[in-house]
């Protein structure tokens, strides 16, 4: 198999001026072996359009989750969305994405702008096949994505965005198009594309949106693993094989822990050499060894990690950081597979009476460090020794 | 070239070495020694439970205070100087 896809995504909104509740939804869940997006517009605006949408999103989702046909999903949905009172119609709009993790991607469109597939930077046709459920028409579309694919689906906000003010006819499908070109370069985040182009409509609408306006962004890209090892094995028998296969794991390799980086140096037969320019009043310097992306202590690191972690949710924001527990969370944040090697061994100077409390505490940072990592959803393997 | 070495482990941090470490930023600088003494720091020396831990060239100290280290930065750096 070649090298492994993840699908990362990013959405955002800004709901219409004067709205306080955004009348799009999009939903994203990860399903076994992809992921889906759900977006939808409902009719109107404010709180019924509210409903209407997340109902669809939600409904769509969940099916969805469960593989059922796209036929059963639409007709659930016109079955069970509430009718408008007004307009005597249950109504909103949906694209449906599908994204599996071998880059099979299944498109179904209902009354939403085109979604943008770009490839390689450029925006590249889709092939629709349209069907016809009752009285709906769909757009359905099969394509095989690679790393570097975006696909991003925007509500009608986006389009019509600066519509009869900025701009005579909107910011129109092809326009965005280009945009979208500058902006998806290998380093820019779902998240970052996502809010831009919102951003950008909100600017084109003078902070005074006309509509609704949602982008949901999937960019496809090599999945990112991460190994980490901290503490040596109880056993020090264990300790050359737990450091080979630490050294064999794909993906960026952090040590933590003075013993622990010493055993990994001791082993490729180079020696941890310590940056002292990276140190803080709080935490303690960071290493380099060579083979290892990162090296810092251990237990003070590692908590402080922890809290970090507990706040910070943007990668963004430790982008410039130089301390260890700042280079660590980064670490945890930027990957999407992280297994974790947790040596047990004691270190007698730790179990000083006269130190904190919080120094036998590493195990148990290094376990809520794997669940916050889990909630966050990322694939997380934790492995005692 | 003198080398000081100084242990930033978890137990040696605990300990003061960072304190430790700023002073000697300070020491050197003050004495002008930046050409004559380096200044490092390292994980661990297997000597956890009597840090924190330093080396002066090849020799181990145990040092517990901001205080021993500077009677040492004296003995060791600067009256050795002196000497030469």
């Amino acid at each position: 198999m070649s090298e492994q896809l993840f699908i990362e995504s990013g959405g955002a909104n800004i709901s219409k001026y004067g709205e306080i509740l955004c009348g799009d939804s999009l939903s994203v869940a990860p399903i076994e072996g992809g992921k889906i997006m759900v977006l939808s517009d409902g009719l109107g605006s404010g709180v019924k359009a509210n409903i209407l949408a997340t109902l669809t999103t939600k409904i769509a989702t969940r099916l969805m989750e469960r593989g059922l046909p796209l036929e059963e999903v639409v007709d659930t949905l016109s079955d069970t969305l509430p009718e408008c009172k007004v307009r005597k119609i249950a109504y909103s709009t949906f694209t449906l994405l599908k994204v599996q993790d071998d880059g099979r991607v299944y498109l179904a469109e209902f009354d939403n702008p085109p979604t943008f597939f770009l490839k390689r930077g450029y925006v590249s046709e889709l092939h629709y096949k349209e069907r016809v459920y009752g009285t709906r028409k769909i757009r359905e579309a099969h394509v095989h994505v690679d790393a570097g694919d975006w696909l991003v689906t925007v509500s009608d906000g986006e389009i019509h965005a600066g519509i009869g003010g900025l701009l005579n006819l909107g910011w129109d499908w092809e326009k965005i198009a280009k945009f979208l070109e500058t902006q998806v370069y290998e380093d820019a985040s779902a998240q970052k594309v996502a809010q831009v182009l919102v951003n950008q409509a909100n600017d084109l609408y003078e902070n005074r949106p006309g509509d609704d306006t949602t982008a949901g962004v999937l960019k496809i890209r090599p999945k990112r693993f991460a190994t980490f090892m901290i503490g040596p094995p109880v056993n020090k028998g264990e300790d050359r094989e737990v450091v080979h296969r630490f050294l064999d794991q794909p993906g960026r390799r952090i040590v933590s822990g003075g013993t622990t980086a010493g055993i990994v140096g001791k082993t490729v037969e180079k020696d941890v050499i310590v940056d002292l320019s990276s140190m803080t009043d709080k935490i303690p310097p960071t290493g380099k060894l060579d083979g290892v992306d990162l090296v810092t202590e251990g237990v003070h690191t590692v908590n402080h990690c922890l809290e970090i972690l507990q706040t910070v949710n943007d990668i963004d924001a430790l982008v410039g950081e130089r301390d260890g527990a700042s280079r660590l969370a980064w670490e945890f944040l930027y990957a999407d597979s992280i297994s974790i090697l947790l040596g047990q061994a004691i270190n007698p100077a730790h179990l000083n009476p006269n130190l904190p409390q919080e120094m036998g505490f590493k195990s148990r940072s290094v376990q809520a460090i794997a669940n916050l990592l889990k909630e966050r959803g990322k694939e997380v393997t934790l492995e005692i020794h | 070239m003198r080398v000081i070495t100084v242990c930033v482990g978890s137990a040696c941090h605990l300990k003061g070495s960072h304190e430790i470490i700023k002073y000697f930023q300070e020491a050197i600088q003050r004495a002008g020694l930046e050409k004559e003494v380096e200044l490092k720091g390292t994980f661990c020396m297997d000597q956890c439970t009597d840090g924190a831990n330093l080396l002066v060239d090849e020799e181990l100290y145990h040092v517990g205070s901001v205080e021993e280290a500077k009677r040492i930065f004296e003995t060791e750096i600067l009256q050795k100087k002196n000497q030469r």
